[in-house]
């Protein structure tokens, strides 16, 4: 990518996406991030060391029962399967309505699966990904003079832009750029030259059920907004 | 994993990790995946808990990661990272692959595709390297030998006595003291690795 980040995941946010916590599809924003920011990937490397390093701490956990046999099985039975898959990578140049965008490569592969885009408002269309039950995930692109009028959300937005630019009142952002909004945030989205980003919007209501609230730790990202 | 300690149980616990990933990846050491496994079974369930919430994933958990370590542990590069920081990476991977497993999305995303991490090699068997086959003989020779260099070393080694030394890979297994699928599955990972450097540059 030609460009160097400006606006990059906030630390606690790498801290949660090296742990696993977070929610697949803010996962492949911080993801495809990293892949083309070197400033962050390093942050990435460090971090996971830490983890290691702090891992017997973080998670102690009250237990007592007998984990041995497990390992008995395993020395016990050698003969199972590797697990394979197959690695793909997919072409990372595309054609967006008729602008030339390099995806991260994981964006690539999503993106090679087939989208389905639609129109949302004049001059923006949109194709929704379904990577997982917590968050809305799409590819968007803006064509050029065109703007998101006014809002807010009800959860967290994250947005990585893929090519082109585009503003709102607290910055202007290109290539790269990664930019993170909460509910309390109310902005406009305009873009002169025209946009493809990706948007990922978690969706609070769904951290009612006592289950769920234990499986999805974006809890913690709410409170590090709250006490921000 | 007895009730009295065999003299090799007794000195694997003195052992580092990085010690004990070696002596398994090079000699199938029993006694030190004993001791691994107490090490980090209760971490890597700890952790299963954290994310999943479910008392039964965890323990198949710990049973995936371990299992892989058991079978894997020439993946672990010490240039790269700690063991602790490999194992950690291994089983936020496998859990978040298990939890993906049991709710279907329609774009399917695997762990190794989000942290395309310089610790975890990927798992895949690669099936376009037949290392019966592969031939170095189209590339210079200064140049294989140059990238070799940025291989781990037992990989290097292996690509070396067979490709260089014309050794063979039964002779090479019985040179190493390994078994001679470990031998196997070191010089295709080398393979791999060597291939990439190859189209790189």
């Amino acid at each position: 990518m030609t460009h160097t980040a400006r606006y990059h995941p906030e630390f606690i946010l790498l801290q949660e996406f090296v742990q696993g916590s977070l929610p697949m599809g803010i996962n492949v924003a911080v993801s495809s991030h990293v892949e083309a920011c070197l400033v962050c990937d390093q942050k990435v490397d460090k971090l996971l060391k830490e983890a290691g390093d702090n891992w017997q701490q973080h998670d102690a956990i009250e237990y007592t029962d007998d984990l041995t046999f497990i390992a008995d099985n395993i020395l016990n039975d050698d003969a199972l399967p590797i697990q394979s898959s197959i690695s793909s990578s997919a072409a990372r140049e595309v054609q967006i309505a008729g602008r030339a965008v390099r995806l991260p490569q994981l964006l690539a592969d999503i993106y090679s699966v087939g989208l389905t885009w639609k129109t949302v408002a004049k001059g923006i269309q949109q194709a929704l990904i379904d990577l997982d039950s917590q968050t809305v995930s799409k590819f968007v692109y803006m064509e050029p003079g065109s703007r998101v009028p006014r809002h807010s959300h009800m959860g967290n937005e994250f947005m990585l832009v893929l090519e082109g630019t585009l503003s709102d009142e607290f910055g202007d952002y290109q290539e790269l750029d990664f930019v993170a909004r909460d509910p309390q945030d109310t902005h406009a989205q305009t873009t002169e030259n025209g946009c493809v980003c990706l948007f990922i919007t978690d969706a609070p209501l769904r951290f009612s059920d006592g289950l769920l609230r234990l499986m999805n730790p974006i809890n913690s990202l709410q409170m590090w907004l709250k006490r921000r | 994993m007895h009730a009295i300690n065999t003299p090799d149980e007794d000195s694997a616990q003195s052992l580092s990790d990085e010690s004990l990933l070696t002596k398994i990846a090079n000699h199938k050491d029993r006694a030190a995946f004993g001791a691994l496994f107490a090490r980090f079974s209760r971490r890597i369930f700890g952790l299963g808990m954290r994310l999943s919430g479910n008392e039964q994933l965890s323990k198949d958990l710990v049973q995936e990661v371990m299992l892989a370590v058991w079978q894997h542990s020439l993946r672990f590069n010490s240039d790269k990272g700690t063991a602790q920081s490999w194992i950690f990476a291994l089983s936020r991977n496998k859990c978040i692959d298990i939890l993906r497993k049991s709710n279907k999305h329609s774009i399917s995303v695997s762990s190794d595709q989000v942290w395309p991490d310089k610790l975890v090699e990927n798992e895949l068997v690669d099936e376009t390297v037949d290392v019966e086959k592969f031939s170095l003989m189209e590339f210079e020779v200064e140049r294989v030998k140059n990238l070799c260099d940025l291989l781990p070393i037992s990989q290097k080694k292996a690509i070396e006595i067979v490709y260089l030394h014309e050794v063979t890979h039964e002779d090479a297994a019985r040179e190493f003291d390994i078994p001679l699928g470990t031998f196997k599955s070191r010089l295709r990972l080398g393979l791999i690795k060597l291939r990439e450097l190859l189209k790189e540059k």
